[in-house]
């Protein structure tokens, strides 16, 4: 309760503080001093020293000069006197934000005033940047002349018996942030794109689409991408992949290669939600942690928070990835079929009738339609068996959508993955194929199998030109089996049977209304019924008359509710603030926790500095726990236990600012930094225990937590993002400078330690050059090495019986040193071409240009006179490769 | 003169080879530390104590031997009584009573130790626990080998696994011990039993040592129990032989019943693996361990397959 009263004071002092800045702005004296100045020097001067914003056509202001001379506080004044000799009109729009369109009263002739009893028509469109599908029902408004129009089904709209040919206009649709801005009557209709962050008025522009919470992009570090950006981001290894592209982000990157999932600002793998279309799923993996289930063709959008998440979303400590389908709602059917090293895969969006829309998208592997899945073998004895090398992975998605009328909106999305890997093999394998593909007496069987299975139904409603109401249904299963066989010896053999699901029956229902241009509030609540169920079935013949067996079953429900609201206050065009607060309940152990959030957002220029702030708490119920002793159980799969009476919930409290600038325009510069606390984070209690033997101590919740102890989490940074657009040179530059450290107190622990995957500094950048039909992108990546134990001395030491002693190394702190810092450059070569009317990308990408084998652990093992030390190293060269047709 | 936006971008590019390229790398320390090791046994007398220093990680052990510590204050309380500890005049580094009283240790007596070596403190505590004896046992050897995979190392950096075909003589023994203690009722669910057998046969085979059961620590309230009452543990240990119809070679075999505390569990099960840990230690303000135990062992020759108790 203290700790929830310190928040609420501490956001309390934080918006008392941003409000203050907010005021202090308007109190400034103005002091202009212009002789003959291009109007846009002046215009940035008034932006600097004022805070104005100025919305204008370029062409408009471009030749101006101004001369003008004025010291004071009466901003009319001063504005007057750098505009009055100008053939521009100047109005406002908001509290600091005015408008430039031309003065007809400025040279008034015969054919001007001609012009004036002319009318005039205006036609256009108003579409969807990214997938240039109509928006239907958004309003066009002419403040001045009070008059508008909403846009039909095809999203086409039209105002006529104008009487100027240029307009003040106000765009604004439910969901959408409104746009001001000029329309000018022309021959051609007026295509209005609507896409984020979008503040030039020349393209006319508008942030945002239904979907969008409102001033989403208020949270510091958000990261958010459409469709186009997400086809044209990065590709790794030639896999159109969603989680590999948020890699690129600062405060971002894979622990590990394998068997680990991103870590974003220092939290655990566990830490991150991932929804598609607004429900969770469990696993993102495919093929051992290589690749995500995201299927980045598959995907509309993505928002990606970092540590600060807005009201809505919750349940987790460190990230947001929210997603969603795309729903095929195009003009013309589409589709893309590629080919890469590891996979196969196809989308296809259509519409289906006038109101109706598909997409499906699919992905296999196919290795094992390469080497193939099952062997005959034979030796010459005639003793005939099957040896088995299968693993494939797959997954579809699917999203049917209809729009009944204008107001409602209704749609089904599927998702099904899996991974199967099924193994029968001998023991002695080699590359020498020839000596163990034969019948063998010992061997191993695997058969693992685990996945996805997501369902959603979505409904969304627009009951009044303020109000829209979503309700989401879904159903999210993660299922995993693990079944093994291995017969070391004619007389020893283990045998077992492990599964793991976890399933969620969930509802939840936001609406959001758009009181005015200053207020908007969110709000809603979500509801989750959560089942864990686990079971082992396992015969362990050490010899024919030592037998052990392990027959467990573990089953846990969780009920989870929450509720949040949030409001977005708009006070002035250059400060926006959004206080919003999530309240939870979870019936496991009957836990309820406020978590309040508190987003604001500085616009000092709107090219110059743009600041946010974001400072909140988090809860998380459900934890990711994997068996640290048997290789019976938990080896690739996500075992999730919930919070209990004995076990409290992890909790957070983060503070984020960002700080961006686009001086110039070939330039794009955001500083981020953070710094977050966690507490009840389960840490393993012996960190040097892994997995080393058949027996462990079961499956049990209890047998499972007694190997990890709630500890203490802190990590902070600061990220710097440049990115230089030198067409047709490209570069990217990223550097991230953080710890994180954990610290178990229960254990002992009286300091923190750094924390498994700490990485201090990661710098990544790329350089791209565009030639013709032609793309070369050269990446690297720069960060330190993994902390590693180092023993600093060494000791013998015997036990009762023993005859001698036992020489051991002596590791007194935890993570106390560093593998050498890891380095890997790649290169990508893309050629664009067309061949029998289709569109066509190859691409070949060198994973590890330099063949740098980089040490990604480290072992010390002690020998009687010395210690030897032995190093893992990581991938070699790689050449990959990639083929994609659009047709 | 460059253009102003390409030295922006010198000057980022320099700016940020800077920050990174500073050192974060943690050289470890090579100071030296003390080392204790101690058991006090029940019903045994006194236990002696040793002391030395760590060594450098690179010391060869077999030309430059770990230097004792023979300058430190060492006492013993037990029960509340306090024994002082005195420094071998034959061997250095080991710590012995002051008094030659032959004082036997008391199953369920409460200890502690307190140790002080250049102005650094030692401290540990525990429970002696109740005495253990070994019932009974039995050793089954089987009529033949069977065939196995034998797995020198687990190498994921080489695509050869490197196993081979052998054979071996899966031997299972069963060991008989009686719990609780109705002379001194200390509750059974305070302890641990540690089973070992010790066959002197060099065999290794990574694969199998995980099948294979010649050690185990566990709570001894855990143990199963025969239909007399009798706690009942069965290990398996392995002995290689070249082909199928070679005879189980003659060897002895070291049988090791343990009851320890938590503290003793802790330190026996993480001993076993020195290329990822040092056995877990029960001291503040030293590596090591000081713990009570109660010992049970029995050596047996395994010859022509059958047993025979060596000669006392």
């Amino acid at each position: 309760m203290r700790s929830v009263q310190t928040y609420v004071r501490s956001i309390g002092i934080a918006f008392l503080i941003a409000f203050c800045i907010g005021q202090a702005s308007n109190a400034q004296s103005i002091q202009l001093d212009f002789e003959q100045t291009p109007l846009p020097e002046a215009l940035n001067e008034l932006r600097m020293q004022l805070g104005l914003d100025f919305i204008y056509a370029v062409r408009l202001v471009k030749d101006e000069k101004v001369t003008c001379n004025y010291k004071g506080n009466r901003l009319e004044v001063a504005l007057s006197c750098v505009f009055d000799n100008t053939p521009i009109r100047v109005q406002q729009l908001h509290q600091r934000q005015y408008i430039l369109s031309s003065d007809p009263s400025f040279a008034e002739n015969t054919a001007q005033k001609a012009a004036r009893t002319k009318t005039f028509r205006i036609d256009g469109y108003v579409l969807d940047r990214s997938t240039k599908k109509p928006l239907p029902g958004a309003h066009i408004y002419l403040p001045v002349q009070r008059q508008g129009t909403v846009s039909d089904p095809n999203g086409q709209f039209y105002l006529d018996k104008l009487r100027d040919s240029e307009h003040l206009a106000r765009i604004s649709f439910l969901g959408y942030q409104a746009l001001d801005t000029l329309l000018t009557a022309s021959s051609e209709p007026l295509s209005i794109s609507l896409r984020p962050t979008a503040l030039e008025a020349e393209n006319i522009t508008v942030e945002g689409d239904l979907n969008d919470s409102p001033n989403a992009d208020l949270v510091a570090g958000m990261v958010s991408m459409r469709g186009q950006e997400l086809d044209e981001a990065p590709r790794f290894g030639g896999e159109r992949d969603l989680l590999q592209t948020l890699q690129n982000t600062p405060g971002v990157y894979k622990a590990g290669v394998f068997n680990n999932g991103i870590l974003v600002r220092g939290g655990f793998s566990d830490q991150n939600l991932y929804l598609i279309d607004g429900a969770p799923i469990y696993h993102p993996w495919h093929a051992f942690n290589l690749i995500s289930t995201f299927h980045a063709d598959a995907f509309e959008d993505i928002k990606f928070y970092k540590g600060a998440f807005p009201a809505e979303h919750g349940g987790r400590l460190s990230s947001v990835l929210d997603a969603r389908l795309k729903d095929g709602r195009s003009s013309a059917p589409t589709a893309r079929v590629g080919m890469s090293v590891l996979s196969g895969r196809f989308i296809i969006e259509s519409p289906l009738t006038r109101n109706s829309s598909f997409m499906i998208a699919g992905r296999r592997s196919y290795i094992d339609k390469l080497i193939g899945s099952e062997h005959p073998v034979q030796d010459a004895n005639g003793t005939r068996d099957t040896l088995r090398t299968g693993y494939h992975f797959s997954d579809i998605t699917a999203k049917l959508s209809v729009t009944p009328n204008k107001k409602n909106i209704l749609s089904v999305s599927y998702y099904s993955g899996n991974d199967i890997l099924d193994l029968k093999l001998p023991f002695n394998l080699s590359l020498d194929f020839n000596s163990w593909l034969r019948p063998a007496e010992l061997f191993f069987e695997v058969d693992h199998d685990w996945g996805n299975r997501l369902y959603t139904f979505q409904h969304q409603a627009i009951p009044s030109s303020k109000v829209l109401i979503t309700n989401t249904l879904y159903r999210s299963s993660y299922n995993a089996k693990e079944a093994e066989f291995v017969q070391p010896t004619s007389s020893s053999s283990l045998s077992s049977k492990y599964r793991v699901r976890v399933r969620d029956i969930g509802f939840r229902s936001d609406i959001t209304i758009l009181g005015s241009d200053q207020h908007q509030s969110q709000g809603g609540f979500h509801l989750v019924d959560h089942q864990f169920d686990s079971s082992i079935d396992a015969s362990i013949y050490r010899s024919e008359g030592a037998r052990d067996s392990l027959v467990q079953e573990s089953s846990l429900d969780a009920l989870e509710i929450a509720s949040y609201a949030q409001h977005s206050w708009i006070p002035s065009p250059t400060f926006m603030i959004q206080p919003g607060v999530r309240i939870s309940y979870f019936s496991s152990g009957s836990h309820l926790y406020l978590s309040p959030r508190l987003n604001v957002r500085k616009i000092v220029h709107p090219d110059y500095l743009t600041l946010n702030g974001s400072v909140g708490s988090q809860v998380q119920y459900l934890q990711r726990l994997r068996d640290r002793y048997s290789f019976m159980y938990d080896l690739v799969s996500s075992r999730w236990v919930p919070t209990s009476e004995d076990l409290n919930p992890s909790r957070s409290f983060q503070v984020s600012f960002e700080a961006a600038s686009s001086p110039y325009s070939w330039l794009d510069v955001s500083v981020e930094s953070y710094w977050r606390s966690s507490k009840n984070v389960l840490i393993p209690r012996d960190v040097f225990q892994q997995k080393d033997g058949i027996d462990g101590p079961g499956i049990e919740v209890a047998s499972l937590l007694s190997q990890y102890t709630p500890g203490l989490s802190r990590a902070y940074g600061v990220e710097i993002s440049t990115l230089l657009d030198l067409q047709p040179w490209r570069i990217a530059l990223d550097y991230s400078g953080a710890k994180s450290k954990n610290r178990a107190p229960l254990v002992g622990d009286t300091e923190y330690h750094p924390s498994l995957f700490d990485v201090p500094r990661l710098l990544r950048g790329s350089v791209t050059r565009s030639y013709s039909d032609w793309y070369f992108t050269l990446s690297s990546t720069f960060r330190s090495g993994y902390p590693i134990t180092v023993p600093v001395a060494a000791y013998t030491l015997g036990g009762p019986g023993d005859v001698d002693p036992t020489r051991y190394l002596y590791r007194p702190e935890y993570n106390n040193g560093r593998l050498p810092p890891y380095i890997r450059v790649d290169l990508t070569i893309a050629y664009f071409f067309e061949m029998l009317g289709a569109d066509w990308t190859t691409q070949l990408h060198i994973f590890n240009l330099t063949n740098r084998r980089n040490v990604i652990d480290r072992y010390y093992e002690p020998t009687p006179n010395n210690v030897e030390i032995t190093q893992r190293k990581g991938l070699p060269i790689l050449p990959l490769f990639e083929i994609e047709m659009d047709l | 003169m460059l253009p102003d936006r390409i030295r922006f971008a010198i000057l980022v590019v320099l700016t940020l080879f800077v920050v990174i390229t500073g050192c974060d790398s943690i050289e470890p320390a090579n100071d030296q530390f003390l080392v204790v090791e101690g058991f006090l046994e029940a019903d045994k007398p006194l236990p002696i104590i040793i002391l030395k220093q760590t060594t450098a990680l690179n010391q060869d052990l077999t030309t430059e031997p770990e230097r004792p510590v023979i300058d430190a204050s060492v006492q013993i309380t037990l029960d509340g009584s306090t024994i002082p500890y005195r420094p071998s005049l034959s061997n250095p580094g080991e710590f012995e009573p002051a008094s030659q009283e032959n004082q036997l240790i008391p199953p369920g007596a409460n200890f502690s130790i307190d140790l002080e070596w250049l102005g650094q403190k030692a401290h540990a505590s525990g429970l002696v626990p109740n005495t253990i004896a070994l019932d009974s046992f039995q050793v089954r050897v089987p009529n033949a080998p069977v065939t196995a995979i034998l797995v020198d190392t687990l190498r994921l950096d080489t695509p050869s696994v490197g196993a081979r075909r052998g054979y071996i003589y899966l031997v299972e023994v069963d060991l008989w011990w009686t719990t609780p203690f109705p002379s001194n009722p200390v509750p059974d669910s305070t302890f641990w039993i540690e089973t070992r057998l010790r066959p002197q046969i060099d065999f290794s085979s990574k694969v199998l040592d995980v099948f294979l059961l010649s050690e185990e620590v566990q709570p001894e309230e855990n143990i199963q129990s025969d239909p007399f009452s009798r706690k009942l543990w069965t290990g398996v240990y392995a002995v290689p032989v070249e082909d199928s119809t070679e005879a189980v070679p003659d060897h002895s075999l070291s049988i090791q019943l343990l009851r320890g505390t938590t503290d003793y569990a802790l330190f026996a099960a993480s001993r076993n693996n020195p290329e990822r840990r040092e056995p877990i230690s029960n001291i503040d303000g030293a590596i090591g361990i000081v713990t009570g135990i109660s010992l049970a062992t029995r050596h047996v020759d395994i010859i022509n397959g059958t047993i025979q108790l060596p000669s006392q």
